[in-house]
C-alpha cells in the first residue's frame, strides 16, 4: 500500500517537475513547483520521515513559494518567448541525470556495508525522528547549527541592502545637474531629458526607468 | 536489499514500506535532471529559480532516501534541514537580486544580463 502511494506520488511529482520547466507563464510555473513540494512532503511521509515532511510544507510550500509568488504579482511577468536551445543544453541535464542515477545505484554498495548492527538498532529506536534526530542537531552538528544563524542574518542585511532603493544619492546628482542646465541653458527643459543625462552611464533600461519615476 | 539479510528485524520492513532505494534515487536523478534542463533552456529568471529550487528538492530527497537505507540514519535529516534552510536564504537573496535585475533593466530575461560578457 505504502509504495503505492509512493509511486503514484512519484508519477506526479515528475509530472509537475515537468510542467515547472516547460509552462510559459511564471505564476503556472509557480503553481506547480507548489504540486511538486506537496507530493515530495507526501514522498517524505510515507518513507518514514514526517518530521521533513512538515519542514518541506512549512518552509517550501510555505514560505518560498510565498516569496516567489509575491515577487511574480510585484513584477507583473509576462509569457516568455521560447528561447533558441543549443544542443548541449538538452544534453547536459541527461548527462547529469545519468552520472546521479549511477552515483545513487552504486550509493548503498558504498556506504551501507560497513554500518554496524549497533547502529542499526539505534535507527530503529530513531524511527519516529524526533529524540535521535535533535540529539544529532543540538550535539554533533551544533556549531553548523549556530553557523546557520548567522548565515540568516547576513541574508537579511545583504537583502535589505540590495532591495533598499538608493534615492538619495540619485537626487543628489539630478539636483546637480538640474542647476547646471538652468545656468547653461536658462530654459525650462522637460524632467525627462534631465534624468537621462543623469543616468547615461547606467544603461539605456534605467534612463527609460529613471524618466518615467520622474 | 540489505533488510532481506536480516530476517530477525520484522520492524524493518514495515518502516521501509517496500520502496527500493534505488527507485527513490532514481526519482531523485529525475527530477535533478527536470532541474538542470529548466537551469538552461529558460530564459525567465524567476523560473531559472524555480528550477533551483527543484534540483535542491532532488538533492533532499537523495539525502532520505540514504538516510532511510542506513535505518533512519538521523544524520540525513540534520543534512536535509541545513539544506532547507540554505534554499530559504538562496530564494531571499536571489529574488532580491531578481528585483533589482528588474529595475535596472524592466525584464527578467537572462539574454539581456550580457554587461560583464568577457
Amino acid at each position: 500500500m505504502a509504495s503505492l502511494v509512493f509511486y503514484v506520488l512519484a508519477l506526479f511529482s515528475v509530472f509537475f517537475g515537468a510542467n515547472v520547466v516547460f509552462q510559459r507563464n511564471p505564476a503556472i510555473c509557480a503553481v506547480h513547483l507548489v504540486g511538486a513540494f506537496f507530493c515530495l512532503s507526501g514522498i517524505y511521509l510515507v518513507l518514514g520521515f514526517p518530521f521533513m515532511a512538515a519542514l518541506q510544507l512549512l518552509v517550501y510550500a510555505g514560505a518560498i513559494m510565498v516569496l516567489f509568488l509575491f515577487v511574480i504579482m510585484l513584477l507583473d511577468l509576462r509569457r516568455e518567448e521560447p528561447r533558441e536551445t543549443p544542443i548541449a543544453a538538452l544534453l547536459a541535464p541527461l548527462f547529469s541525470g545519468a552520472l546521479l542515477a549511477f552515483l545513487a545505484l552504486t550509493f548503498p554498495d558504498l556506504v551501507v556495508a560497513p554500518l554496524a548492527r549497533g547502529d542499526l538498532e539505534a535507527g530503529m529506536r530513531g524511527a519516529s525522528g524526533g529524540k535521535e534526530l535533535a540529539e544529532a542537531l543540538f550535539g554533533r552538528h551544533v556549531l553548523a547549527f549556530e553557523a546557520t544563524s548567522v548565515l540568516l542574518l547576513g541574508a537579511i542585511l545583504g537583502v535589505v541592502t540590495l532591495a533598499k532603493r538608493r534615492r538619495s544619492r540619485k537626487r543628489n546628482v539630478d539636483v546637480i545637474y538640474e542647476i547646471e542646465k538652468d545656468v547653461i541653458t536658462q530654459t525650462s527643459k522637460p524632467k525627462l531629458e534631465v534624468a537621462g543625462i543623469t543616468a547615461a552611464g547606467l544603461g539605456e533600461a534605467r534612463t527609460s526607468k529613471g524618466g518615467q519615476e520622474q | 536489499m540489505i533488510l532481506s539479510s536480516l530476517p530477525s528485524l520484522p520492524q524493518a520492513t514495515t518502516l521501509i514500506g517496500g520502496v527500493p532505494t534505488d527507485h527513490i534515487m532514481i526519482l531523485s536523478a529525475v527530477l535533478f535532471g527536470l532541474g538542470v534542463l529548466g537551469f538552461l533552456i529558460r530564459r525567465d529568471l524567476i523560473v531559472v529559480f524555480m528550477s533551483i529550487e527543484l534540483m535542491l528538492n532532488a538533492g533532499n530527497l537523495a539525502f532520505l532516501a540514504a538516510a532511510r537505507e542506513r535505518f533512519l540514519d538521523p544524520e540525513g535529516q540534520v543534512y536535509t534541514i541545513f539544506v532547507i534552510t540554505i534554499a530559504a536564504v538562496e530564494a531571499a537573496v536571489g529574488l532580491a537580486l531578481l528585483i533589482a535585475f528588474f529595475r535596472l533593466k524592466s525584464t527578467l530575461d537572462v539574454e539581456t544580463a550580457t554587461e560583464l560578457e568577457g
